[in-house]
């Protein structure tokens, strides 16, 4: 396992304000295989390293998160489906201690590098997280999550 | 497969469990330094619950009610505002009722400072400025405001200028109800 170049984004959202938080930490392991077209990865971010840029809603985020039982988030493959310049990648996310299979379309290009990008949408409730609330009302249950990687050949 | 995701998860819990000190304590504000800093009163006196878990939850629930009771008190600190200017406009039926609202909303504005300033520390602290540090120095402003205009309300009685002492007492409650305003207003801003 070693870092892996990228990022990864989640965008939260309430009725009041929408915000976006940013990982650039991201350690894993990614096996390609150019002539089979077939790959498999492990992708591990720890919560910790999301910055939304106001301090205490991260504090919050990690909070309700459960961050200090389960601080990372998790990501294996188990299939990718290669087309021209796309691939579907197939998966399980453990999020708070539950593990849920999940499918994510990305961008694939390849030159002197490969160069991956895609979001999907997670709900909160699937993973048990009680979503916060300010001002009465609680943040959306949805929440889009958005990647990149750069991985050198 | 499986143990391999597995033991990652548990190696993360083992290796983070030290980070569950606060990230960027030395920018942690003075007060909650004051009672739950290392050598903190709340410590000091074993008032502290069990684990840090327990602790962010205790947080949550005194945040939660503090937003609850701010916004409470912006309304009685708005109330007491249009009773006090129908006192300067000469209606002093209404000195009665300002005086008696004055401790309800003074005792609302108190228990939400209280839990704001008594709440255990969050994960994570930074230097830059944002929306919650400007939320954070403006209560400085309406907090001396609130501990003040009490005392200005009585000297109205007991000053030898009276309309001075009234100005006063309007003046430093404007100041302290606009900067309420503003503080509440700071929390909906996403940055």
């Amino acid at each position: 396992m070693k870092s892996i170049d990228g990022e990864i984004k989640y965008y939260g959202s309430h009725p009041l304000h929408d915000w976006i938080g940013i990982s650039k930490t991201i350690i894993g392991k990614i096996d390609y295989n150019i002539k089979e077209m077939n790959a498999n990865a492990i992708i591990v971010t720890p919560l910790r390293s999301f910055n939304s840029r106001v301090p205490s809603r991260d504090s919050n985020m990690l909070i309700y998160t459960n961050a200090i039982d389960h601080p990372e988030v998790v990501f294996e493959s188990t299939n990718f489906e290669f087309a021209e310049d796309s691939v579907h990648i197939y998966g399980d996310l453990s999020f708070n201690g539950i593990t849920k299979s999940m499918k994510t379309s990305a961008l694939f290009m390849q030159g002197d590098n490969i160069y991956i990008s895609g979001s999907f949408f997670i709900r909160l409730s699937d993973y048990e997280i009680i979503r916060p609330s300010f001002m009465f009302m609680n943040i959306d249950n949805s929440v889009k999550i958005e990647y990149y990687f750069n991985l050198k050949i | 497969m499986k143990n391999l995701i597995a033991l990652i998860i548990i190696m993360g819990s083992l290796i983070a469990q030290p980070k569950y000190d606060i990230e960027g304590e030395e920018f942690m504000p003075l007060h909650t330094k004051l009672f739950w800093g290392e050598k903190g009163l709340v410590r000091k006196l074993n008032l502290a619950p069990k684990n840090r878990k327990d602790e962010l939850k205790l947080r949550i629930k005194m945040l939660q009610a503090h937003q609850r009771l701010a916004l409470a008190s912006l309304g009685l600190v708005a109330y007491q505002s249009n009773l006090g200017n129908q006192l300067i406009n000469g209606d002093y039926s209404k000195l009665s009722k300002h005086k008696n609202f004055s401790r309800v909303s003074w005792s609302v504005y108190m228990a939400s400072a209280t839990l704001s300033y008594l709440a255990p520390p969050a994960l994570k602290y930074e230097k830059k400025v944002s929306s919650m540090k400007l939320h954070r120095w403006l209560s400085y402003v309406h907090f001396s405001g609130m501990m003040a205009i009490p005392f200005l309300g009585i000297n109205i009685t007991s000053s030898s200028n009276y309309d001075k002492a009234v100005k006063l007492h309007q003046n430093v409650a404007y100041i302290t109800m606009f900067s309420l305003a503003l503080s509440g207003l700071l929390t909906i801003l996403p940055y």
